[in-house]
């Protein structure tokens, strides 16, 4: 069985004027379905940078990335931005909701750039939003709605499509330990609906959570380990 | 269903940064306002000119005393009264293209009816010249040749004469004054309204050719037979160009004009004299249009200004959207959509705008403008233009954003 990610001696520069950056440097990995990797590394170890090659968001300098066996690198701009729409899910830090839409328009955004038409989106995004328990909170403005309620929010909309992975930059870093127990409940609940994540956490509580932990140091992976019990915070000691 | 959701985004983002949007398309507004403007006047104009020319009756010339050379006009028209009623008849009679060439003599008069007064023009002719401009009589009759020769004291008014004069009451066979004489009105010509100088054609008597010599309207020392005016109608549209020659050889036949000496009459063709009128319309068109096409020039720059920085602004939420899989193309529609519909905003003001001022700049004027709903779609039309040249570039520059931006935002 093909994993649902592939990528194979992976490097990044990033350029600006004549200094130049090596952000990934020949990182080879795989991700099955139904994973739940963390990835953890100090400040600039490039774990942002990994995240948005494999959402789709950034192109690497080198390498071959396969989604599903197939070579995402040869794809046109539109099938890129069909990728992001269909295939992955983000969550940032800082929820990245748009303030001006409501929840509710905010966890469609996804279903308004589909390229085919939705019977009912508005059902649709209702029901995403009843999944992480925000089904009343529909017509609130992100204004009005607390931190970790706006990261619900943010999860309801990168699931609404029902993606195949969802991407979580520091999807806690900016919670306090209760809300970030619920996003992760959260998380881990809708793991066991079979969905594939992959986040980027400082925090050994949540890489704990994990059932398989990548490490990164200056571009490269320098650890990559499973962890049989997924509820196990002691495993976890690389940074 | 999608191109609403555009709409309904690119309404919210203008309406979050209200005062801002309503300061960028200021210079839509005035131009917008400027170019209804332009097209009302020159609407009003042309429909106006067009209502002359069918008024003025078709094919008509004036020959008025007075010199004139290359450079126009050298002598004030009337001052030496150098036309007669016999020149009149030697056109009619010696020029093939002239149909009629009727003598006209008139002077401003204040005449009386019972206890009311009115300053009128009071104007001897004789049956020809209502032949000549196609005037119909709406009450009574007009007077023949014979009430001419006999030197009746009949007067045939104008409405506003009928309305002023006689207040509503039947003028027929009531009595005018003019200076000494009483006149007994015989017919009330059909309504006519203003000509292309804006005077009011119904704001006139005509009394016999004859009897007007009797006061000094149409009396010369020098020349008892004399007329201000010979109106000449040709028989075709054609000989207009060409008529004009014919009657100045005749005249200066006549009035033994040798050589290079200048006229002591002049030729004027009515049509010309309303296009006269009809270029100082098209200097104010030309200005205003110039201020039109500036105002949404630098309108159309306040627009694009506005939306490259509605774009720097907003990095994150283009960020967004392309991350959760709007396309390069969704992104472009999205701000070009906003760039049309701020700019359209603004043509809808600078119609309101552009209305009030076509009511009140050019009939301060007095100047006839037209406005129609057509002047909607033109506003909308032209501003929702500029709006989709200014903001081609900001939309590009939105579209062209690397959606890796949003993961650095942090
Ligand atoms: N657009 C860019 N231009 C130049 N350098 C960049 C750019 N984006 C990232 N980098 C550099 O690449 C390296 C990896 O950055 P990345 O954001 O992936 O790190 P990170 O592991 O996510 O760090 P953090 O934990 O602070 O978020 C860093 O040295 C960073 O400075
Ligand atoms: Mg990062």
């Amino acid at each position: 069985m093909t994993s649902l990610v592939a990528l194979e001696h992976i490097h990044k520069q990033h350029r600006f004027g004549s200094q130049s950056v090596h952000a990934l440097s020949d990182v080879t990995m795989q991700i099955d379905r139904g994973e739940f990797v963390a990835v953890v590394g100090p400040s600039g170890s490039g774990k942002s940078t990994l995240l948005s090659i494999i959402g789709c968001l950034d192109r690497p300098s080198s390498g071959s990335y396969f989604l599903h066996g197939q070579d995402v690198l040869v794809q046109s701009r539109r099938r890129w931005s069909e990728l992001r729409n269909r295939r992955f899910g983000f969550v940032f830090q800082n929820f990245n909701l748009l303030p001006r839409l409501t929840a509710l328009e905010n966890v469609g955004l996804p279903l308004f750039y589909r390229r085919d038409r939705l019977r009912n989106p508005i059902a649709r995004a209702r029901a995403a939003l009843d999944r992480v328990g925000l089904g009343s909170r529909m017509q609130h403005m992100p204004s009005q709605l607390s931190g970790g309620e706006q990261q619900r929010v943010a999860v309801a909309r990168a699931i609404v499509n029902e993606p195949d992975l969802l991407l979580a930059d520091e999807p806690t870093g900016a919670l306090d330990t209760s809300t970030r127990d619920t996003i992760l409940s959260i998380l881990a609940e809708l793991r066991r609906g079979g969905l594939t994540v992959m986040l980027v956490t400082h925090d050994a509580e949540v890489a704990g959570r994990a059932q398989r932990t990548i490490g990164l140091r200056d571009g490269a992976v320098v650890d990559d380990s499973k962890t049989s019990c997924t509820s196990s915070t002691s495993t976890v000691s690389e940074f | 269903m999608r191109s609403l959701g555009y709409i309904y985004l690119a309404l919210q983002s203008i309406r979050a940064h209200m005062l801002r949007s309503v300061l960028a398309v200021t210079g839509i507004v005035i131009g917008i306002a400027a170019v209804l403007i332009v097209v009302a006047v020159a609407e009003g104009a042309r429909a106006e000119i067009s209502r002359q020319i069918n008024s003025l009756g078709s094919n008509l010339l004036l020959v008025q005393p007075g010199a004139q050379n290359a450079q126009g006009v050298r002598q004030q028209a009337g001052t030496v009264l150098s036309l007669t009623t016999t020149d009149a008849l030697a056109l009619a009679r010696e020029v093939p293209d002239v149909v009629i060439a009727a003598p006209f003599v008139g002077g401003q008069k204040t005449v009386i009816a019972r206890d009311l007064n009115w300053s009128t023009l009071v104007a001897g002719v004789t049956p020809e010249f209502f032949e000549a401009r196609g005037w119909r009589i709406a009450e009574g009759q007009l007077f023949n040749q014979d009430q001419v020769a006999s030197v009746a004291k009949i007067a045939v008014i104008g409405r506003t004469i009928a309305r002023e004069l006689f207040r509503g009451g039947d003028p027929l066979g009531r009595f005018i004054r003019i200076d000494r004489t009483s006149y007994v009105v015989v017919g009330v010509l059909a309504e006519k309204g203003q000509d292309f100088t804006g005077r009011d054609q119904d704001d006139v008597i005509f009394i016999p050719l004859s009897s007007a010599r009797i006061f000094a309207t149409g009396r010369s020392q020098a020349n008892p037979d004399a007329v201000h005016t010979i109106l000449v109608k040709t028989d075709s549209a054609q000989s207009m160009t060409t008529v004009g020659g014919a009657i100045a050889d005749v005249l200066r036949q006549r009035h033994r004009i040798m050589g290079h000496k200048d006229d002591d009459f002049r030729i004027q063709n009515l049509i010309q004299i309303a296009q006269t009128r009809d270029r100082t319309y098209r200097q104010f068109t030309l200005l205003v249009s110039a201020l039109a096409g500036i105002s949404l020039l630098v309108g159309g720059i306040g627009v694009m200004n506005i939306m490259l920085v509605s774009v720097s602004e907003r990095f994150n939420e283009i960020g967004i959207r392309l991350a959760f899989g709007a396309r390069p193309q969704d992104i472009r529609r999205q701000f070009l959509l906003e760039a049309v519909l701020l700019c359209t905003i603004g043509g809808l003001l600078g119609l309101i705008v552009g209305y009030a001022c076509a009511r009140v700049v050019p009939s301060a004027l007095g100047w006839p403008i037209e406005f129609n709903e057509g002047m909607a779609l033109i506003a909308i039309a032209c501003s929702s233009l500029v709006g989709t040249i200014f903001g081609l570039l900001p939309a590009e520059r939105a579209a062209r954003l690397d959606p890796a931006v949003i993961l650095r935002s942090v």
